[in-house]
């Protein structure tokens, strides 16, 4: 087997003077501000970026297609950020690998989103005791 | 009644902070940010019954709903607040705990 390494060429969006400008707008911005709560961590740039992420952490019980956690953001954004979601895995669950179809972020606002495990229908309670946290992400601009 | 505090830095460059006062059930919000009148709301958990309130359903004339839960437990009410804290907050502050309050 051999390795395939990428070329630019692949992705005909990402240019040499493109990659500069990155650089150079990373360059001029530093950290302004990074701490944690008991919501998660952040960091604020000083071009108003900001990124926070919280857990690995418990979901909830919400209903039988939601194991939900309500994520309330370490620090506040000015807009609505771009938020993700990801599964810890901490325990071998046969259930929770048949049945957990999609690890999702929703009702994003400038302040809070859930992150959660969905399912068709098959959650009980006690499922969010299976053994597999979440972790989200959000990015977005905190000025 | 019992509160916690939910800590949170706020967004923007302006610092604003929230107060609370606290008569029986009832909880008095204020959003302040220096340089400017502070607003106020009261929110009145009195009737609501055992379980939990539906936060999302408040209004309120305060830039940001302060209430991130509200249920009654064996007749106490128990509250989830917003706290907007500074960059370098102790640690009670940015881990708070369950706290009795009236």
């Amino acid at each position: 087997m051999s390795l395939y390494i990428p070329k630019m060429s692949d992705t005909p969006g990402v240019t040499i003077p493109g990659l500069a400008s990155n650089f150079q707008a990373l360059d001029g911005s530093q950290i302004v501000e990074w701490g944690s709560n008991e919501n998660g961590t952040y960091w604020r740039w000083e071009s108003g970026l900001q990124v926070c992420y919280i857990g690995p952490v418990d979901t909830e019980f919400a209903n039988p297609s939601n194991l939900i956690y309500w994520w309330i953001y370490p620090a506040a954004f000015a807009s609505i950020p771009r938020v993700y979601a990801t599964g810890y895995y901490q325990a071998y669950s046969v259930k929770f690998l048949s049945t957990a179809h999609i690890v999702y972020s929703r009702d994003a606002s400038s302040t809070a989103a859930a992150i959660g495990f969905g399912s068709d229908g098959a959650w009980v309670d006690e499922d969010q005791s299976l053994g597999d946290l979440i972790m989200g992400y959000a990015i977005g601009r905190w000025k | 009644m019992r509160v916690k505090f939910v800590p949170q830095r706020p967004a923007g460059t302006d610092e604003p902070r929230f107060g609370y006062g606290f008569d029986g059930d009832v909880i008095t919000a204020t959003y302040a940010v220096e340089g400017q009148e502070s607003i106020t709301d009261t929110f009145d958990f009195s009737t609501l019954p055992d379980g939990e309130a539906q936060v999302e359903l408040i209004e309120t004339v305060l830039p940001v709903n302060p209430i991130k839960s509200a249920k009654r437990v064996n007749g106490e009410i128990w509250v989830e607040l917003l706290w907007y804290h500074g960059p370098d907050a102790p640690e009670s502050e940015r881990f708070p705990q369950w706290q009795e309050v009236s």
